[in-house]
């Protein structure tokens, strides 16, 4: 009987759950993906941690700051052992998990935890996939459900696992600072909160503002001591928060975290790449990911539907919705806007608004709702659907090489071609820079140019990134072949560098539908 | 409460529902096939951007001498004069190039495949700063081919550039079919 009437929400519950599943497994093309099997292949069989580049000829005295030196060894481990599909699986896994710890921060039924979870997924589509950035989605989901129950919970001991985890990350992903920067966050909104409590009660009971001389701000005080004492005493923008004494508890708490981020190969160096990062206008300029939000972007509209839904339920809910939440996807949105990258971000701190809102406006219609049989059945068909292109998506690419270079763009046939031609290839190589990664996977024998862990770098007069596009766009190219004594080239062969070659006394000597190669004669 | 007040709340309720899980269909249903674009990622962006104040002017015709078939291979030359580029964009200039690619000549059914017949030698450049000619090419037939006829490195080219006596050597071979042949070439000056 139980189990009839439970029914309807357990097929919901299970056909949403492989919903979020298959949105979030993707098929391994990630540029980056290549070197990250190289470098976790070094790492396992030589069991060093390389403190130069060995992979470019570029930079060979570059000292490499690997955040991700443990994760690229254990993508090794795991590809190794059972391949790319299972490595998609699990980072798949990773995603959906990252979306639904962060859900669990709003105390609701089970389906709108999960409801959000799949909005979360489907708007972060262009980004999500085998990336090591899903570690710092999960670590974000991590920290801010440790902080929240925290705040729930003031007595909880969980809060002494922050170090342990900041730890973990540093050694698995820079994404370690946005972690330390969301705990900044959390600190300065809960610490307003305080603020405001402690002008509350200063104020609350005086019928009049302070007999003091401010000049023209007298008016401006006025208004602010108004607002604490008459428009916001019952609001839930600051219902739940932190005591003092706990606020500084968490403080040293995050000190403590922070000082353990410098227990890694690195030490304090993990630090620089990120400032290098922050400094490269050049760099951010150029990179896809690093661009403003584009509603022009295939997907970009997907994204501004989710980002426009939740704008206005949160107009409509905005006060019964916590600031710390509020401050946190505010602070996420200018960040998001600002570039693509930070997109997932934004959307780890938007879906425990979902769950606040959604279940506020709609609670115990949607519940009902959602066990409706032609919403199931729409659900059902969502999962054959989805299910069986991401899977079979997935399956094709990874135990197939040639699937996996023809959907990634990857040069496969040229790679070939230069392998069956060792003598011909000698000296300094000049490669795309999308194509970096993959040759360092799949051309060991040759150092690359520039790669997907280099455009921000600048050592020197020696700026990498800026100095492969120079040469891509002709810009003093000869130049750029004389600093780096290039002697063979491996580009896509509808570059107009292509034409030019010729006239530095380059020859072509390869050519397919995606690449060309040119040797200096 | 009242009853209508609840009933009102019940309605909005179901109203703001409906709404989300149309919202939630309409981005489940159109996810389908745009699972890819994950490797779009890190794309390097193109740059041939087309400034505002970097222009061009090239002639609307140019002809080449008529050929009469006598059985063997020759050649029809015609020079291209009066390409300029203006580059007024001020600063040192960010460099240009101006590139060129056509189609095939065609007459009817009959066309000539210039790419392997069509030789272009880009000829002789004045410039205001240091613009420069290209290399002697093949004429490509599509842009993303497109051969360099004039190009500026960074911080030359600005003001006005002209390229003058371009030579176009065109293959007429012997079993070219008799006709009056005509295509398109485009001129291409980016940044």
């Amino acid at each position: 009987m139980f189990l009839k009437e439970n029914l309807p929400k357990y097929i919901f519950l299970f056909l949403i759950i492989g919903l979020i599943f298959f949105l979030n497994l993707k098929p391994p093309l990630d540029p980056d993906l290549g070197w990250h099997l190289r470098s976790g292949q070094d790492l396992i069989q030589q069991k060093t941690i390389p403190r130069l580049d060995p992979y470019s000829y570029t930079m060979p005295d570059w000292e490499r700051e690997s955040h991700e030196w443990l994760t690229s060894g254990v993508i090794y481990l795991i590809y190794t052992k059972w391949g790319l599909f299972i490595l998609s699986i699990i980072f798949a896994l990773i995603t959906t998990l990252a979306f639904f710890l962060i859900s669990r921060l709003t105390k609701a039924k089970i389906e709108y935890s999960l409801l959000a979870v799949l909005l979360g997924s489907l708007g972060s589509l262009p980004i999500t996939g085998i990336r090591v950035q899903m570690i710092t989605l999960l670590g974000l989901a991590i920290l801010l459900f440790i902080l929240f129950r925290f705040r729930q919970d003031q007595n909880k001991k969980t809060i002494y696992f922050l170090p342990l985890l900041f730890f973990i990350w540093v050694n698995l992903h820079g994404g370690f600072s946005l972690g330390l920067f969301v705990l900044g966050l959390f600190l300065f909104f809960e610490g307003a909160k305080i603020t405001f409590f402690w002008l509350r009660t200063k104020y609350q009971s005086k019928k009049t503002i302070p007999k003091i001389k401010l000049g023209f701000l007298q008016n401006k005080l006025a208004l602010v001591i108004n607002f604490f004492k008459r428009k916001l005493p019952d609001n839930e923008l600051v219902k739940e928060s932190l005591t003092l004494q706990s606020w500084l508890k968490l403080v040293y708490v995050s000190f403590f975290s922070f000082l353990l981020t410098f227990i890694n190969p690195y030490g304090y160096k993990v630090y620089s790449l990120i400032i290098t990062i922050i400094r490269d206008n050049y760099g951010r300029a150029r990179i896809g990911e690093w661009q403003p939000f584009s509603v022009s972007s295939p997907i970009g509209w997907e994204f501004l539907m989710y980002l426009a839904l939740l704008a206005i339920l949160v107009l409509i809910y905005f006060k019964k919705i916590d600031l710390t939440l509020l401050g946190l996807g505010t602070v996420f949105a200018f960040l998001a806007f600002s570039s693509w990258r930070n997109m997932p971000v934004l959307i780890i701190m938007t879906i425990p608004l979902w769950v606040y809102i959604v279940k506020n406006a709609t609670d115990p219609v949607l519940p009902a709702l959602l066990k409706k049989k032609f919403v199931l059945f729409l659900l059902l068909l969502a999962v054959a659907i989805i299910g069986y292109q991401q899977t079979s998506t997935a399956w094709a690419v990874s135990h197939n090489p040639d699937l996996l270079a023809k959907a990634g763009g990857y040069p496969k046939e040229a790679v070939e071609y230069i392998k069956a031609n060792p003598e011909k290839f000698q000296g300094n190589m000049y490669n795309e820079y999308n194509w970096g990664g993959y040759l360092i996977w799949q051309l060991p024998e040759h150092k690359v140019f520039i790669d997907g862990r280099m455009p921000h770098l600048k050592i020197g007069d020696r700026h990498i990134f800026k100095d492969f596009n120079d040469l891509q766009e002709l810009r003093d190219p000869k130049r750029i072949i004389e600093k780096y004594n290039i002697d063979w080239l491996l580009i896509y062969n509808n570059r107009l560098l292509g034409s030019y070659l010729p006239s530095e006394g380059f020859k072509k000597v390869y050519e397919d539908d995606l690449s060309a190669i040119f040797i200096k004669e | 409460m009242s009853y209508i007040n609840q009933e009102i709340e019940i309605i909005k309720k179901q109203i703001v529902s409906v709404l989300i899980l149309f919202f939630m269909f309409v981005m489940i249903f159109s996810t389908v096939n745009v699972g890819l674009a994950v490797n779009t990622a890190n794309t390097n962006l193109a740059q041939n951007i087309l400034a505002g104040s970097l222009d061009m002017t090239a002639p609307a015709q140019l002809n080449f001498t008529d050929v009469s078939l006598n059985g063997s291979q020759q050649y029809s030359n015609t020079n291209l004069n009066g390409v300029n580029v203006v580059d007024y964009r001020g600063g040192a200039g960010t460099g240009w190039n101006l590139t060129v690619y056509a189609n095939n000549l065609v007459a009817g059914s009959n066309n000539i495949n210039i790419l392997a017949r069509l030789n272009v030698a880009p000829g002789q450049v004045t410039s205001d700063k240091n613009a420069a000619a290209g290399s002697n090419f093949m004429m490509p037939i599509n842009s993303a081919t497109a051969a360099v006829l004039m190009n500026a490195s960074s911080s030359n080219g600005t003001g006005v550039s002209n390229i003058t006596n371009s030579l176009f050597k065109l293959n007429v071979a012997a079993s070219d079919v008799a006709g009056t042949y005509t295509a398109v070439m485009t001129f291409t000056v980016s940044s």
